[in-house]
């Protein structure tokens, strides 16, 4: 018996019947994936729902299961493709940006010079900035920033070109140090 | 608990630089939460019951293989049984032409080669049947063939009725046999030579009774085969005994000849040269001689109680058989004159049909029409003609 098994390793066994090594897998993987949502969803209730229903996928096709790529880069790209499913619903992919501006013209205007940004306004200020990115871009940069992924394994996850990770990658990381910046 | 499988190759890590470390470390300080303990008991309980459910589907197939399984065998044993009791009314060499006949001949045989046998010794006198050496020194044995055990593929045989006949010998019979009142005999030359037959069993074979029909089961259905000159007996205390049973089939196919030709004018020409051509060559192939071969050894005894023959089997066509209430008689100019209609274009020979109803000729109508509907079974047959169907 393996003291400190691999994720694929956990996730045979569950494919196998083992509860067991999915409570190990869980315990691993719950609180990233929950960031990884709630930063990307921005409300904790539809982050809650679409943990859910990653989880239960990974569930179902536990069988199906073959080790051709680490375990967090197929539950990332459960996530995604339940993610794009949930932007396609709302139909309303850029809207996402439209709601970003609005939410910074309530804020406190930052280029203010008597405004001295803090710690916690400068998080503030990154997580609206995520808010205002398109999903695709905020997707990339979180993968990378949060999950410190490379461009190869992002690229897997989001079914894209590495190329196209890295286009993403440097107009999402513009952005923000451009309104972190201002 | 678990194995290790082979793990994907690692991709080349791609540290951050400093400006992503610094959005990274503001990154993490974001709150963000995490799931609630009731989604964690959720997803948990999701995971538990797939595992669950997951297993009872195999137990379920587990005990659909066992079932399988048991269900084999049984149809092996079933198939094997039914093999062990066939055996003991096959003969090992089965001609293929050979004429199949429902056994009451045979059992009369058996009955005779018993009742020869010494009082104790009716299992001896039965295996010498199956004796290779007997089997070796006779001639090509005819099979006897049960109506259950007729082969799957093989045409139904055209069957002869007779009743009242020569009753069964009141010894060991095939059970399904006593169960139709129907013995399934064949004229069995090698049942003779081995079966010197006493006085008593004569009796138990001549005897008309009516309660026990025999049904004699020829497989060429249009000829009435006679059975092979029957081999001299050993000791000729059984030749009364063959001769009457031969005699007494002969007199029932001499009947049944007689009685043949209305059944056959609803069959086709085709049907009956090539009826005819197995009657002459039936014999030569199964080793059975011809009516005329065989009426000198039929001077015997013979039944002659037979007031009924019906004729049966799949050379007479269901339509022919179902349907041809009453029996049509048809001279051979009408025949001919069906005939020419069989030359006419499809709508024409519609037509003919009708002019033949217009002409009150319902016989010949519906026998063209028969002829119309086996050329064309296709051919949608007019609502106005269709009676003349049924």
């Amino acid at each position: 018996m393996d003291p400190d098994p691999t994720d694929e390793a956990l996730m045979m066994a569950y494919g196998r019947g083992d509860v067991d090594a999915f409570e190990t897998l869980y315990a691993r993987h719950r609180g990233g994936l929950f960031r990884y949502l709630v930063r990307h969803l921005r409300q904790q209730s539809l982050a809650e729902e679409c943990f859910q229903d990653v989880w239960s996928r990974l569930i179902a096709a536990r069988e199906r299961y073959r080790p051709e790529a680490r375990f967090s880069t197929w539950l990332y790209q459960i996530a995604s493709n339940r993610l794009t499913d949930h932007w396609r619903s709302q139909g309303r992919q850029g809207s996402f940006v439209e709601d970003g501006a609005e939410r910074a013209e309530r804020e406190p205007d930052p280029s203010t010079p008597d405004h001295e940004l803090s710690e916690f306004e400068q998080r503030r200020h990154l997580q609206l900035a995520l808010e205002e990115l398109p999903p695709e871009q905020r997707e990339a940069v979180l993968l990378r920033l949060d999950r410190e992924l490379g461009l190869e394994e992002i690229a897997q996850i989001t079914g894209v070109g590495r190329e196209t990770v890295k286009s993403r990658l440097r107009y999402a990381m513009d952005k923000l140090r451009a309104r972190l910046s201002s | 608990m678990t194995q290790t499988p082979q793990l994907p190759p690692q991709l080349p890590p791609e540290p951050l630089d400093a400006a992503e470390r610094d959005l990274a470390r503001m990154l993490r300080n974001l709150p963000s939460g995490s799931p609630s303990p009731e989604l964690d008991a959720r997803i948990l309980g999701v995971a538990r019951r797939a595992v669950h459910q997951a297993q009872p589907r195999k137990l379920h197939w587990g005990r659909s293989i066992g079932i399988g399984t048991a269900a084999s065998a049984l149809l092996a044993v079933g198939l094997f049984v039914k093999m062990h009791g066939a055996g003991e009314n096959l003969q090992p060499e089965t001609p293929p032409a050979a004429v199949k006949m429902i056994n009451a001949p045979a059992a009369a045989a058996r009955t005779e080669a018993e009742a020869a046998a010494p009082a104790g010794q009716p299992a001896a006198a039965e295996n010498s049947v199956m004796a290779p050496k007997e089997i070796a020194t006779s001639p090509p044995p005819p099979p006897v063939v049960t109506e259950n055990e007729m082969p799957m593929s093989a045409p139904a045989p055209r069957m002869l009725r007779v009743s009242p006949s020569p009753p069964p010998p009141p010894m060991e019979m095939p059970a399904r046999a006593e169960a139709s009142g129907a013995l399934v005999a064949k004229p069995s030359p090698n049942a003779f030579p081995f079966a010197p037959a006493p006085a008593p069993a004569a009796p138990a074979i001549n005897p008309p009774s009516p309660q026990a029909p025999v049904v004699m089961q020829e497989s060429q259905p249009e000829s009435v085969a006679a059975p092979a000159p029957v081999p001299p007996p050993a000791d000729g205390r059984g030749e009364d005994k063959a001769e009457s049973f031969t005699a007494a089939r002969q007199d029932a196919q001499n009947q049944a000849a007689a009685a043949t030709p209305p059944a056959q004018g609803l069959l086709d020409k085709k049907d009956a040269a090539q009826s005819q051509a197995e009657m002459k060559s039936a014999p030569a192939a199964s080793g059975y001689a011809n009516p005329n071969a065989t009426t000198s050894t039929t001077d015997g005894t013979k039944a002659k109680n037979l007031d009924m023959i019906t004729v049966t089997g799949s050379r007479v066509r269901r339509v022919d058989t179902e349907t041809a209430s009453p029996v049509l008689r048809l001279s051979r100019d009408e025949l001919s004159a069906i005939d020419d209609d069989a030359k006419l274009a499809p709508m024409q020979w519609i037509e003919r049909i009708r002019a033949r109803m217009k002409a009150d000729d319902d016989g010949g109508a519906r026998e063209s029409l028969r002829r119309f509907h086996v050329r064309y079974p296709d051919a949608a047959i007019p609502d106005d003609l269709q009676p003349l169907l049924h």
